[in-house]
């Protein structure tokens, strides 16, 4: 049911690209220019790929490019913690291309569904490490006082 | 374990267990880590939300819960470091932050390096890596990153200037990491396609295409960029040798080069948990006080001349089990690990305190998620 073809792994971005042309270019007049490299940034763009059937949304698995045991693990944590989830795992298919294979199947209700779901717990529990933490670190500043760590306002 | 084996009892007599609350031996197996002498024992965590279903338990996520139970306790905090304890997480998400602490979070690093003149010992390309691990003291969220088809602008490029010179028949000199000086104009060498300028009120092109001043800027006007540390050395200088460069950072994250990383380390780890099992008394006490490196137990007079072992500083002990080494020390002394209690360090390289660090982190996360739910609807 479930079919993962195999993809042209790009490799482009773990290449230190040093553009010859340009260094030899660079050297004839004036300064050298030692290196130049793809930079990366942060993905954009459509990236998340769902693969599963039409007549049973309760499995599939759903690949992430651009992401890694970071995010693939936190959500495993909060996938196995939903009840309605009856098994979850991640894999990352091959170490050089950025993409994390998540799988889900459910008691029945669509697996994207409870996904997102889960990315939903995911962000309240952020927002609620973030909130306690600040308020831990104003806590703690207060309590010493703002000078005694040469801490800007 | 055998301190742990219980009488037998017949199964009909036995009490019955509490709903909504495991029994005492399955609630140490899920909340801590026991260390035996020959390995650490129930390291996993159990978090299938129907694992405890058969003993009315829920094991399921409960947000409710994690509010009551979070806690963050702060125990050092400098510009450069910080400690604290965060109680009630899971690892999985300790391990999230540490991880987008050392790889997603930007900064800015120097990338390209324009050499002119470097007649020192040291090559170009390790000059350029060297300098390319200098941390800068600036905040990366004022600046965009850079891509390949962008030009190097105000808004994604910072420009430093080196040159310095070993005057002849002096002695050799140093180059440290305070000579690099910031250009808020942008790169002064101008590009080789360039004719020499006839009218010489217009400025000729250079390597970058700065509109404005950086420091005419709001946030740099007193503020200037530079190293966060005046003191490194880049490289040495004999008699006769210069070095004359100038350095482009931009902004990039660890993943792609460890020089981007925002912090020297961020680790944690998990709470150490001593307990004795028995009452150690007399010699024996003071025997367990002498093994252990770190002096976690401490003398306790209990009256009429008797002593007894405590245990006094938990927090320092570093699991080395020298105290349930040999004879059957492993029947007095009990090492565990608080599962969801982690000691968690932060040292910055100097771009943002590590506190905002941290902050910055959980940020990613979210938006990490808030990018599989706009993708999944
Ligand atoms: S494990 Fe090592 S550090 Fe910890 S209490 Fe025992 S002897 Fe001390």
């Amino acid at each position: 049911m479930l079919s993962c073809k195999s993809r042209v792994v790009k490799l482009s971005r773990f290449v230190l690209g040093i553009d010859c042309e340009e260094v030899r270019r660079a050297q004839d007049a004036g300064p050298r220019l030692t290196r130049r490299r793809r930079h990366y940034r942060p993905a954009t763009g459509n990236s998340v790929m769902e693969l599963g059937s039409y007549q049973d949304q309760s499995q599939a698995t759903f690949s992430l490019t651009d992401e890694d045991h970071t995010l693939a693990n936190s959500l495993r944590f909060t996938l196995n913690q939903d009840p309605r989830v009856t098994f979850c795992g991640y894999s990352i298919p091959h170490p050089s291309d950025a993409r994390v294979n998540i799988r889900v199947q459910t008691t029945g209700d669509p697996a994207s569904e409870v996904l997102k779901d889960s990315c939903q717990d995911l962000m309240l529990i952020c927002q609620h490490v973030r909130s306690t933490f600040d308020q831990a670190v104003v806590e703690f500043k207060n309590k010493k006082g703002p000078d005694a760590m040469n801490i800007e306002p | 374990m055998e301190e742990q084996k219980t009488p037998k009892i017949p199964v009909w007599d036995l009490p019955d267990v509490p709903k909504g609350k495991l029994p005492p031996h399955l609630e140490l197996q899920r909340t801590r880590v026991l260390c035996t002498s020959d390995a650490p024992t129930h390291t996993e965590n159990i978090r299938y939300s129907g694992a405890y279903a058969s003993m009315g338990v829920d094991n399921s996520l409960r947000l409710g819960h994690f509010r009551d139970n979070f806690r963050v306790e702060v125990i050092t905090l400098t510009e450069d470091d910080m400690e604290f304890d965060m109680i009630g997480i899971d690892a999985s998400l300790a391990n999230a932050f540490r991880r987008i602490l050392i790889a997603e979070l930007p900064t800015m690093a120097i990338e390209k390096v324009l050499i002119a003149n470097n007649t020192s010992v040291i090559q170009d390309e390790v000059l350029a890596h060297r300098l390319g691990l200098v941390p800068l003291k600036v905040d990366p969220r004022l600046f965009e990153y850079m891509s390949e088809n962008d030009v190097p602008n105000e808004k994604n490029t910072i420009v430093f200037k080196l040159h310095s010179r070993c005057e002849r028949g002096s002695s050799r000199i140093k180059v440290l990491s305070n000579e690099l000086q910031w250009l808020p104009r942008g790169s002064e060498f101008t590009l080789s396609t360039e004719k020499p300028a006839v009218d010489p009120t217009s400025r000729p092109r250079t390597y970058t295409s700065f509109n404005c001043s950086q420091d005419s800027l709001p946030e740099f006007s007193n503020n200037p960029i530079g190293p966060k540390h005046d003191d490194i050395m880049i490289a040495k200088l004999g008699p006769g040798q210069e070095i004359e460069l100038e350095a482009h950072a931009v902004k990039g994250m660890g993943k792609t080069h460890a020089k981007w990383s925002p912090v020297a380390t961020a680790w944690y780890r998990m709470l150490p948990e001593v307990v004795l099992l028995q009452e150690i008394e007399g010699e024996k006490a003071e025997e367990l006080v002498k093994k252990c490196p770190v002096k976690v137990f401490d003398i306790e007079d209990i009256g009429k001349g008797r002593k007894r072992a405590t245990v006094a500083r938990p927090r320092s002990c570093t699991l080395c089990r020298e105290c349930i080494r040999g004879d059957d020390w492993d029947k007095h002394v009990a090492l565990r690990r608080v599962k969801d209690h982690f000691i968690f360090t932060i040292e910055s390289t100097g771009a943002l305190h590590p506190e905002v660090l941290f902050t910055e982190a959980v940020k990613i996360l979210e938006d990490k998620c808030e990018r599989v739910i706009t993708e999944l609807s």
